[in-house]
């Protein structure tokens, strides 16, 4: 990342054979449904996040020292994201389960209401 | 081995660090683009408007396959850019252009399987769903597509004017790009590609 001497292709090496096994170990999980739904989310979900961080300290070398500014600029730029992916999960669920149902909806609400 | 680092005088390397840190907060930019991308398909994923799912459009080797050669391209640049610091510039162009191929084969894949989904009538008009699907992977793509067309035009420098400081930062900067490229993709793969078939 930075105008680093490292000129060994260890680094690239372990970062690539690293990624290949998260990429097919998620992959396998979808392919051949070893655990149930619940489980297999988070595990896709670790697998993504083991990449990400094999990916920015060995491609893109953010570990090294004199990185500072960067780690910095990622640390505030990953709470700006957080900030727009949850809210805006979470916003939109409200307005949905707040929506107004449908005329059909609210008939079939009134009918199983008088029936009890 | 001539260590290309210990050629650069201090100066250049200074500049080199400026330009570096400049470059990764464009890229933080970006990231903050694909993350409202990202928000926008998570809230519109499950509006499909009577169409078809993501279960029922995507292939999954055929994904796989985009995705291991994206990987791929991502490691060759790396190597790339270690033949450019030790000032080897045939092995640097060779390292590059393979990336450069890979990154062809990329979009190919890609455009071939946007031209699928339309021509069945699956375009980003069809629903909800598919307008985020295509505004996030496209998005993706143009960039693809656009460092790609970097790429091309920094073999022809380094095949013309050499390992120079300034074409050496270029790599350097494009070599970012593309890891950055990948590690998006990482996550497009997993969030709109394999969540939906767990």
């Amino acid at each position: 990342m930075n105008a680093s001497s490292e000129t060994s292709p260890g680094r690239y090496v372990l970062g690539f054979l690293g990624s290949l096994v998260c990429t097919l170990a998620a992959y396998w999980l979808v392919a051949a449904h070893p655990v149930a739904h619940g489980t297999g989310l988070a595990a896709l979900v670790a697998l993504a996040l083991v990449q990400l961080f094999i990916q920015l300290a060995l491609f893109l070398h953010l570990g090294e020292r004199g990185n500072k500014l960067n780690q910095l600029a990622l640390a505030l730029t990953l709470v700006i994201v957080g900030i727009v992916v949850v809210g805006s999960l979470w916003i939109m669920y409200n307005l949905n389960a707040r929506m107004m149902p449908t005329p059909t909806r609210m008939l079939q609400y009134t009918q199983s209401q008088d029936s009890m | 081995m001539t260590d290309r680092s210990l050629a650069l005088t201090h100066e250049a390397y200074a500049t080199q660090d400026v330009t570096v840190f400049g470059f990764w907060l464009y890229l933080m930019s970006d990231c903050l683009i694909f993350a409202s991308l990202f928000a926008t398909y998570a809230v519109l994923h499950t509006n499909t408007f009577g169409g078809p799912d993501a279960r029922s459009l995507f292939s999954l080797p055929y994904v796989l396959a985009e995705t291991l050669i994206l990987l791929t391209s991502s490691f060759t640049a790396g190597l790339g850019i270690l033949a450019a610091r030790r000032d080897r510039a045939r092995e640097t162009i060779a390292w590059f252009a393979v990336t450069l191929l890979l990154s062809l084969s990329f979009l190919g894949l890609e455009i071939h399987e946007f031209a699928g989904l339309v021509a069945a009538g699956n375009g980003p008009s069809r629903s909800g769903f598919l307008s985020a699907y295509f505004t996030l992977v496209g998005t993706h793509g143009l960039h693809v597509a656009l460092g790609s067309l970097w790429m091309l035009v920094l073999l022809v420098q380094v095949a013309f004017r050499g390992l120079s400081d300034t074409n050496v930062r270029r790599l350097t900067l494009l070599a970012l790009f593309w890891h950055f490229l990948d590690i998006i993709w990482v996550l497009i793969f997993t969030i709109v590609y394999l969540f939906p078939f767990i």
